[in-house]
């Protein structure tokens, strides 16, 4: 009836555990020499020179087959008409207006897109509440709401940052709710059998372990939020480089139409880029995970 | 730090009549079992016994739906960092090194940033994976995953740990490493520990005690009476009984009787 024989002698040193085999500290596979990786630049910038070689044959030519490129300006004369943009203050101004637009609406979006996605995700009396009024909202264009901004808005610079910000609350809002659903529940026990606290758990499980899902959906609502930004700037705007774009097609303004468009692709392509990068840097610790699952 | 003796202090655990399940549903019910302080318990059972439903509903996790659970005397009403949880799944948080997930369980509970790091090097070092610990988790082996999960519930010194299969997954070298490790580290810590598994060979091996657990409640308990060493588990007499006892708990499929040769060490 007696326990054995353990003579329990307070902080002994455990013996050394047997050795194991250990994994070894392995580089992603994406790595390239770097050889490999110059050609591949080389094969990425050859892929945009090739594009710009055959709209300049198109154009130059004047081909009409079925669509017609004897009207659409060369990549020689919109090269110039940007030049002469670059010159003018007037366009960096027209930069700087649509950015701030487009990072107060992000930045809006994104704070209540995760702050609501992580309360409707965690409380069933917020899901009750908010979900029938988001769901109703959420199939609307949001450029379906200039009438509506510019009703409620005293100025259209208030009206088109609300229109941005509604455009990529969505996205980020869906995949935050994911993201807090899709969290391992084993991760949640284990720190409240630490006993920690339900806030305990907000800070150290749930929001660290949401990065992932939360960038998808901040790419994609950066996404969004261009299209929206440059579709209002069009239609209510009095700068900004939608604005500027529709207005150079009005005035038959041909190059500079297309000097707006590559200009927003450029500045939405830095954005995204941006958003992909500070994803990348916090989340390092996915590249660990997939290694030891493969 | 040192064991205290069952005489004087009440159960660390006690379960009277206790019904468990979820949603209102039981899954197991009629439980009655007292945990001595400092012994290592197991529980042994059958999958879908109900047997890791009553390791949570020790830790807190899960409220029982009939009976009385206390924890040294006092009726468990939820988690607590005195009744901590090791998991059979990997539950480090895998952006954190194995030395920030040792040290989250004194985060929450206030331990100051040197003594973390001091606390979170002694136990690391003791499971062997000081070399580690900068280490994210998903850079480690499944063996020393299941280390740092070991050195992080023992870090803050609860008083009971909770384990629920936590050697399941392993192959059985690392299992018996595993085995030895927790024994010693029980008995540097003097904590108690309730152990569940599966496997009655892994019951022989470490408990002092086994009870096995059916649909309704403990079917038997068997004490061990020998000095426990991996190298000579309890005899096969005791294996049978326990074996015996097991058999009757599933209705489903019989146990094959045969003593398997695999050896535990």
């Amino acid at each position: 009836m007696t326990a054995p024989v353990q003579t329990p002698t307070p902080a002994a040193p455990a013996t050394a555990p047997p050795a194991e085999p250990v994994p070894v500290r392995s580089r992603p596979v994406a790595r390239r020499s770097g050889t490999g990786n110059r050609l591949r630049w080389v094969v990425r910038f050859a892929s945009v020179a090739a594009a710009v070689l055959v709209w300049h044959l198109l154009s130059a030519n004047d081909v009409t087959f079925w669509l017609r490129f004897n009207r659409l300006p060369g990549p020689v004369e919109v090269f110039e008409a940007f030049r002469t943009q670059l010159a003018t203050p007037r366009y960096y101004q027209d930069v700087t207006q649509s950015l701030v637009r487009i990072l107060s609406g992000f930045a809006l979006a994104s704070v209540l897109g995760i702050g609501l996605g992580v309360v409707l995700a965690r409380s069933h009396w917020a899901s009750d509440v908010l979900k029938p009024l988001l769901e109703i909202a959420r199939p609307i264009p949001a450029i379906a709401l200039v009438p509506v901004a510019i009703l409620l808005f005293p100025t259209n610079e208030q009206g088109i940052v609300f229109i941005t910000a509604t455009a990529a609350f969505f996205p980020i809002l869906v995949s935050t709710r994911h993201a807090v659903r899709a969290l391992p529940t084993v991760w949640e026990d284990a720190l409240l059998t630490m006993g920690a606290s339900r806030l305990r758990v907000m800070r150290s499980v749930v929001l660290p372990g949401i990065v992932p899902g939360v960038f998808g959906g901040l790419s994609v609502g950066m996404g969004v939020a261009w299209i929206c930004v440059i579709s209002a700037e069009m239609i209510s705007g009095d700068f900004g480089l939608g604005y500027r774009t529709w207005q150079a097609y009005t005035i038959v303004d041909y190059p500079n139409v297309l000097v707006g468009m590559l200009s927003i692709g450029a500045i939405g392509w830095l954005t995204s880029g941006c958003v992909e990068l500070v994803g990348r840097r916090l989340t390092g610790w996915l590249s660990s995970e997939q290694r030891s699952a493969s | 730090m040192t064991t205290p003796s069952s005489t004087v202090h009440p159960a660390a655990i006690r379960a009277s009549d206790l019904t468990l399940g979820y949603a209102g549903e039981p899954v197991v019910d009629g439980i009655d079992l007292d945990v001595e302080p400092g012994e290592i318990l197991v529980v042994l059972g059958h999958s879908g016994c109900g047997k890791s439903t009553l390791l949570r509903a020790i830790a807190g996790l899960v409220r029982p739906i009939d009976g009385d659970l206390l924890a040294n005397g006092r009726t468990v009403e939820g988690t607590s960092g005195d009744r901590t949880l090791v998991f059979q799944e990997d539950a480090l948080l895998p952006w954190r090194s194995a030395r920030r997930n040792v040290e989250l369980a004194l985060e929450v509970q206030g331990v100051g940033r040197a003594e973390r790091r001091r606390r979170a090097a002694e136990w690391l070092d003791r499971v062997g994976l000081s070399r580690f610990a900068d280490r994210l988790p998903g850079q480690l082996s499944g063996g020393m995953r299941q280390r740092v999960q070991l050195a992080r519930a023992l870090a803050t010194g609860p008083g009971v740990i909770c384990m629920d299969e936590p050697f399941g997954a392993l192959d059985a070298q690392t299992r018996a490493s595993m085995q030895r490790l927790l024994v010693e580290a029980w008995q540097a810590s003097g904590c108690t520990v309730v152990f569940v598994t599966h496997d009655v060979d892994e019951a022989l091996v470490l408990g002092d005690r086994i009870v096995v657990l059916g649909r309704h409640g403990i079917v038997s308990e068997h004490r061990i009476d020998q000095p426990r060493d991996p190298a000579r588990p309890p005899g096969p007499d005791v294996r049978a009984e326990v074996l015996a006892h097991l058999a009757t708990t599933q209705s489903l499929a019989p146990i094959p009787d045969a003593p398997s040769e695999r050896s535990v060490a």
